[in-house]
């Protein structure tokens, strides 16, 4: 492991992460200070822009582009005084999704040094780490370095005597998965009911109390310091084309080795799944996988040489989300792992819109009855109907989307097992014995 | 932003739409069928309830389009979409299909069935069966106090009643808890809801979960009720109601649309106040007339009661609360010499002065507050007063933000997007008040302080704006309200009467003449205390008597043979006056709906109808003239005050012949046109008629089958409106009965006779205003206040807060009023309670006197201390005190005993009133096995 191969996790130390003394030994804060002394905030810009990253938090959006559609004022204009914000988006509540936790216990001053640098780019004046609340021991640490760095003058007023000022505030959250979409977490932040706002306007342009805002996932933000330390051009010579950097993927399910790793972005489910994760326990085989958390499309064994980017997977048909597999194998209900992702889903709706807030409920109930033995085969066109009815557009934000990808392609993938369930009038896999 | 037309493609249709529109409201606007929840005309787009889906397509090649939220799309020139496409529909249909997973289907025993917006959706989106097959959820109810009724579990998650009640209205005690489809709309815990704007819940709401409660605990379908335009009679707005009766009482109050007043949203004191119709204290009998027939009142039976004053003088006090109809004609018999137009000593000096202002000014409308960016309010509560205005005042806040918003591209209606931007931004308001009010909360700046130091505060403001000051003499505070007045673009000054203090009325008035001199665009509003305030201003002269004087002049000048009072309870009339009218032989005639004090000491009472079975006019705050008519006929001997009163000119043997036989509202507009100066009405001659009663009601012709088989001829009169279901279905102008349109049986259907969303009805008639321009007094000179005399107090003053559901004489007679108690507290400055040697949250006796009289009351009130008082000035909030004309006596830690009386009494209040509530019920839902039959109808000379 070294900095240019795994710039992201090189540093971490879950047990005993480094204090402010020991990242600086280790050339932390180093990027910053030569953003500050050595960039204009544009100039910084240009750097994120060319750089080609993308955001981490699911929906792989291009960072540098995000930040430019920051409102700018004339000089005279009384906007142009208004505060700017930056929220680092740590709530990472997406079911089978792990790798923020992984940077925020092990290496919590990397993430104050970039956002630092994104704070500093973007004329943000206070920010806010805003914490998956069951997050404690993150929330410890990262507190324990917040407060060494104002300390060491890495925050506060005049930062090293750059003239820029940076205020960064820890909020943990009360812990619902709709404060990871970043117009709920902004309405939780300021105290109100955690629901998704309309858009436009977009936080870019109004966001925590109004003002222009920008929301970051904590790997998106993690991978500046990197950039600014070696350059755009070691950045991208990690990734394919289309993307840059590397990528902490995860798997989770029953595979020998669950865990996390940093890659360069775009390897292969296959050597994911079997070079990293050690492949499927003893006896299973792989009947499916989410590739980047439960709001994914299942993929089959067939895709395992898709590339795990955002754009092959998207041809694929699934999502690169998060990148974290979940691994569905032979021998466990798929119908089961439906519902329960369902139930997820409808106990985290933010009950807003109707789609979302009455159909989930219902395709659980559905899905209930079928994994019972219950269900009738005019069940699944029900469930069917129930994912157009939730499909992109007719809802008020991208939960409900997202809730119906794995229910649509494992009715598509998985056709016989909710047949057999019916017809049946049982779980075949229960009767089996293979549960568990 | 201009009203720009623009064409767009409806299902394959080009439809006229406006530019500045959302998709939803340009199809609603074009009379085309789409269904919503969560959006509201008033209240604009949220896009939560996904019910207003359509599909929009690319261009004329695009064939499958995708759907998008009608509600919150903008309207684009070209832009095409369809209605009645699968996917949209099977969409839509399927959204009603969510929601009625959790809808208990409890039609039946719901209040809204009939009139229910779910409903109509239901049908319009053609869902006809459940698949659904699992349990649904269930909610516990809260009590929500006197008037709102609560059913959670029919409730669809629109949050329309959130967005109103905190948003739109600023009220703090409803919220929204849960998540999930698990949300729950309600309180804290159970209580009674605090704000003023209450009752809109029960027409916010889509569903059945907020009901009136006066409603469902004597209930009747929409279809089965006779409704009438009519106006509320409790404030100086006018706001325009829909009245709705069954078997001759009078069962709920609704919103009637007025796109320049009340819009969609009336407060409490309107939707609720209205019962005492059916109260007990009503006068059903006439007193000090023989009656020859045991059937009825003849004419003559009047003539021969007044056989002895044929011709004699008589003194006469009118009153606010009467219409302009029945002051003008007791003006005429009497002669204006004779007439006072029912101030108090008190209140005569602000009637002339509010008049002269009016001859000057043009008081604004609700429609014009709202489009103000800048409003300061002198010390008038208007959430207390005229709590409608405070709702317009509170949405000129949102122009700032609104404004912000456009900048960004946002257009208006986008609700939640305009209040993401606008953050806490606020357009300024600043008050001046000797009370604590509701509006404090979202000022720029409050100055608490006594009516004195406001008048030097608007004085200092004046000499500002005139240019007539000295920068170093001037407050800087108020050079910061004078900056933001200026830089406004429509600057709103608010005041009224509630302060009693002439000097700061007379200055507000300088102010409003200050500001419009130096601000072409400025604006300005007074309320009045009553409904027809104003138009007894129209009626007030030089010479007009206060009802002080006129009450001693009846009994010192033998001239006099008596006095007629309408519709005024005589507050000031002490025992001591009684028994003088009496020894003088003076005949007292009082003509009132309700008793009271006055009604008890007249030697002739004259049973008149209340604005529910009358028909006239007021005037409101700005001196708009408009008609209420009556919902239900009166049953004789009860009539309407003006036919009272031309009985008695033809008893009494004045006017002329022709007024004598006058029987019909139109014949008296005749005669007032041809023998009145400056008459202002002129009625529009109606050709069709149009039912009061929809062509469902049921029972049409056995509503009286357990009396007779005979069907009842119906009353006749010669307006527009039958007391029966002959006639047009419905008025399309500004007098509707009740609103329905086809597939539309909630008030939702507005939107079928609107020009647009928001807009003026179709067929809307042009405002009729009093004029004032030739008002006789020029300048009115102020007269002095001079100090209080014999009070301990001197130094301090003291303002009276007064509850909303206290005021007026009328609330008083409504149990439901009665029951809302609130502990008594009197606020001071902590100095004044160190000086004084109280402490907070102890009991005080307060003492009161009315100036130049020897009144004197006590109450009990907790002290509080509230930091933004200064020492000499107090203000006090007591449930018994209705009016604000109390001085300060004393103030003395109270003892224990007679607390623990006052104690008692309050409770036995509420206990009495408890009792009367559930009385009055049983009492008409008997009367409804029991109605009086009508078989004649309403004219004295038909029986
Ligand atoms: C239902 C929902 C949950 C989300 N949860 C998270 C989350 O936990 N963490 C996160 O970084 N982004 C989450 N997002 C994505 C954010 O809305 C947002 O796109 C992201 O924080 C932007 O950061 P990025 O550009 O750095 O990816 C979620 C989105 C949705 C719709
Ligand atoms: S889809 Fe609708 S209900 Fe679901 S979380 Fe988003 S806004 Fe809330
Ligand atoms: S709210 Fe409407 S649909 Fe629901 S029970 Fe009442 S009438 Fe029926
Ligand atoms: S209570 Fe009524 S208004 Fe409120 S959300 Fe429910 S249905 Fe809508
Ligand atoms: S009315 Fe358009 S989404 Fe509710």
């Amino acid at each position: 492991m070294t900095p240019l191969t795994h710039p992201l996790t090189h540093l971490v130390d879950v047990n005993n992460p480094l204090n402010f003394k020991g990242y600086c030994q280790q050339k932390g804060y180093a990027a910053a200070k030569k953003v500050l002394f050595e960039y204009t905030p544009a100039e910084a810009l240009d750097t994120v822009k060319s750089s080609g990253l993308k955001g981490r938090g699911g929906a792989g959006f291009p960072t540098g582009m995000k930040w430019s559609f920051l409102p700018e004022f004339e000089e005279d204009d009384p906007r142009a005084k208004e505060p700017k914000y930056l929220i680092c988006n740590a709530d990472e509540m997406e079911p089978g999704t792990f790798k923020d936790r992984l940077l925020l216990e092990g290496v919590p001053h990397q993430l104050i040094e970039s956002m630092i640098i994104a704070g500093y780019i973007i004329g943000a004046t206070r920010a806010y780490i805003f914490l998956r609340g069951e997050y404690h021991l993150a929330a410890k640490r990262i507190q324990q370095a917040i407060d060494e760095a104002y300390q060491a003058s890495w925050l506060g007023n005049d930062i090293q005597q750059s003239g820029y000022s940076l205020e960064l505030h820890l909020h943990t959250s009360a812990g619902r998965y709709i404060c990871g979409e970043e117009t709920a977490l902004i309405n939780a932040l300021e105290g109100k009911r955690a629901t998704p706002r309309a858009k436009p306007p977009f936080p870019q342009v109004a966001g925590l109390f109004g003002k222009p805002t920008i929301v970051n996932n904590v790997e998106t933000l993690s991978n500046l310091p990197h950039i600014f330390a070696h350059g755009v051009e070691w950045f991208q010579q990690h990734a394919p084309e289309s993307d840059a950097g590397t990528k902490i993927y995860g798997a989770c399910g029953r595979i020998k080795i669950p865990g996390l790793w940093e890659l360069p972005m775009g390897v292969s489910i296959g050597r994911l799944l079997n070079d990293h994760a050690g492949g499927m326990c003893e006896g299973l085989a792989l009947k499916g996988l989410l590739p980047g958390g439960a709001s994914t499309d299942f993929l089959l064994p067939e895709h395992l040489d898709v590339a795990m980017d955002y754009d092959s997977i998207a041809k694929a048909g699934s999502r690169l989300g998060t990148g974290g597999l979940i691994v569905l194998d032979d021998k466990n209900c798929p119908v089961a792992m439906v519902k329960n992702i369902m139930q997820f889903f409808a106990q985290e709706s933010c009950g807003w819109c109707t789609p979302c807030r009455d159909g989930t409920p219902w395709a659980l109930e559905i899905l209930t009855r079928i994994e019972q033995g219950k269900g009738t085969l005019t069940d699944i066109d029900e469930l069917y109907r129930l994912c157009d009815f939730m499909w992109i557009g007719k809802t008020h934000c991208a939960l409900a989307p997202g809730a119906v990808e794995p229910l649509r392609s494992a009715l598509n993938y998985f056709t016989d097992d909710f047949i057999q369930h019916i017809e049946e009038h049982c779980c075949p896999y229960q009767q089996r014995g293979h549960h568990g | 932003m201009d009203n720009q037309l623009l064409t767009i493609y409806i299902n394959g249709d080009a439809y006229q739409v406006d530019g500045n529109d959302n998709l939803l409201a340009a199809v609603l606007s074009n009379k085309l069928n789409l269904p919503y929840f969560c959006w509201h005309p008033a209240m604009g787009s949220v896009g939560a309830c996904r019910q207003c889906a359509v599909t929009q397509y690319q261009d004329e090649h695009d064939k499958k389009g995708r759907i998008v939220m009608a509600c919150t799309t903008p309207v684009a020139e070209g832009m095409r979409i369809s209605i009645n496409d699968h996917a949209s529909q099977e969409f839509r249909e399927q959204v009603i299909g969510a929601m009625m997973t959790n809808h208990p289907h409890d039609c039946p025993v719901c209040a809204e069935g009939g009139e229910c917006h779910l409903q109509d959706m239901t049908v319009m989106t053609g869902h006809t069966s459940r698949n659904y097959e699992g349990l649904k959820r269930t909610f516990t109810n809260q009590d929500l106090g006197q008037f709102v009724g609560h059913e959670m579990n029919r409730c669809i998650t629109c949050y329309r009643c959130v967005r109103f009640y905190k948003d739109y209205a600023g009220g703090e005690d409803l919220g929204v808890f849960g998540s999930k489809n698990q949300v729950y709309f309600g309180r804290q815990e159970d209580g009674q809801l605090e704000s003023e704007f209450s009752g809109n819940l029960v027409e916010v709401c889509p569903t059945g979960v907020f009901t009136n409660k006066h409603f469902s605990a004597h209930y009747a379908r929409k279809w089965d009720l006779q409704s009438a335009p009519s106006i509320c009679a409790n404030c100086s707005v006018g706001c325009n109601l829909s009245v709705g009766e069954r078997y001759g009482s009078v069962r709920r109050v609704m919103n009637r649309y007025h796109h320049e007043l009340n819009g969609y949203f009336i407060c409490d004191h309107g939707r609720f106040g209205l019962s005492y119709v059916n109260s007990n204290k009503r006068l059903t009998r006439t007193k000090g007339i023989d009656h020859s027939s045991p059937m009825g009142l003849k004419k003559q039976d009047v003539v021969r009661a007044l056989l002895h004053y044929r011709k004699k003088q008589f003194l006469a006090i009118g009153s606010g609360r009467a219409s302009i109809e029945s002051n003008q004609l007791l003006r005429e018999i009497v002669g204006v010499r004779n007439f006072s137009t029912g101030f108090s000593a008190t209140q005569l000096p602000f009637a002339k002065q509010h008049a002269d202002y009016l001859s000057r000014h043009q008081p604004v409308s609700l429609a014009e507050i709202e489009q103000a960016d800048f409003v300061l309010i002198i010390d008038e509560d208007i959430t207390q007063s005229a709590a409608r205005i405070a709702l317009s005042v509170r949405q000129a806040l949102r122009n700032k933000g609104i404004a912000r918003a456009q900048s960004m591209g946002i257009p208006s209606w986008q609700d939640s997007a305009v209040r993401t931007i606008a953050g806490e931004q606020k357009s300024p308001l600043y008050i001046f008040t000797s009370v604590a009010t509701k509006l404090d909360s979202v000022a720029s700046a409050r100055y608490l302080q006594s009516p004195e130091e406001t008048k030097l505060a608007v004085e200092q403001l004046i000499a500002v704006l005139t240019n007539k000051h000295r920068e170093h003499e001037i407050n800087p505070n108020i050079l910061q309200i004078a900056d933001a007045l200026i830089q406004a673009k429509k600057p709103l000054v608010i005041s009224g009467w509630s302060h009693q203090h002439h000097g700061l009325f007379s200055s507000s008035i300088a102010l409003i003449d200050a500001v419009s001199a130096c601000h072409s665009n400025s604006c300005s509003l007074m309320t009045a205390p009553e409904a027809n305030t104003v138009g007894q201003l129209y009626l007030t002269t030089e010479i007009t008597q206060s009802v002080e004087q006129t009450i001693e002049q009846t009994i010192t000048d033998s001239d006099i043979a008596g006095l007629i009072v309408l519709e005024h309870e005589l507050p000031s009339l002490s025992k001591a006056q009684i028994e003088r009218l009496n020894s003088a032989n003076k005949l007292c005639i009082a003509i009132d709906h309700s008793d009271g004090k006055f009604t008890q000491a007249a030697n002739m009472v004259l049973p008149a109808t209340p604005v529910t079975e009358s028909h006239g006019h007021f005037a409101n705050y700005q001196g708009r003239v408009q008609s209420f008519y009556a919902v239900t006929p009166p049953i004789l001997p009860i009539q309407n005050a003006w036919q009272w009163l031309c009985l008695l000119a033809s008893g009494l043997e004045k006017l002329s012949d022709e007024l004598t036989v006058i029987n019909s509202f139109s014949t008296l507009h005749e005669w007032f046109e041809k023998h009145v100066d400056r008459w202002p009405i002129k009625l529009d001659a109606s050709d069709t008629s149009i039912a009061r009663e929809p062509h469902r009601v049921s029972g049409r012709t056995a509503k009286m089958a357990n009396q007779t088989v005979h069907e009842a001829k119906t009353t006749q009169s010669e307006e527009a409106y039958r007391f029966s279901m002959e006639g047009g279905a419905i008025d399309t102008g500004d007098n509707m009965p009740y609103v329905w349109a086809p597939g539309w049986n909630s008030n939702q259907a507005i939107t079928f006779y609107q020009q647009r969303p928001n807009g003026p009805l179709m067929n809307r008639q042009s405002a009729k205003f009093l004029s004032f321009n030739e008002q006789p007094f020029h300048q009115y000179q102020s007269v002095d206040e001079g100090k209080p005399a014999n009070t301990e107090h001197n130094d301090v003053s003291l303002a009276m807060s007064v509850p909303w559901f206290r005021r007026f004489w009328l609330t008083r007679s409504q149990a439901e009023f009665s029951m809302m108690v609130q502990a008594n507290v009197l606020y001071v400055s902590k100095s004044y309670a160190n000086k004084q040697q109280l402490a907070v949250k102890q009991w005080v006796k307060v003492s009161l006197s009315k100036k130049n009289q020897s009144t004197r009351q006590e109450v009990f009130a907790q002290l509080m201390i509230d930091d933004d008082l200064p020492v000499n000035h107090l203000y006090l909030q007591a449930d018994e005190l209705h009016e604000n004309h109390w001085q300060l006596v004393s103030v003395t830690l109270a003892d224990e005993q007679a607390l623990e009386q006052w104690h008692k009494q309050v409770e036995n209040r509420l206990k009495s009133a408890e009792l009367e509530q559930k009385n009055t019920l049983t009492r008409l839902k008997e009367k409804d096995q029991t109605i009086p039959i009508r078989l004649v109808s309403g004219g004295l000379e038909d029986a």
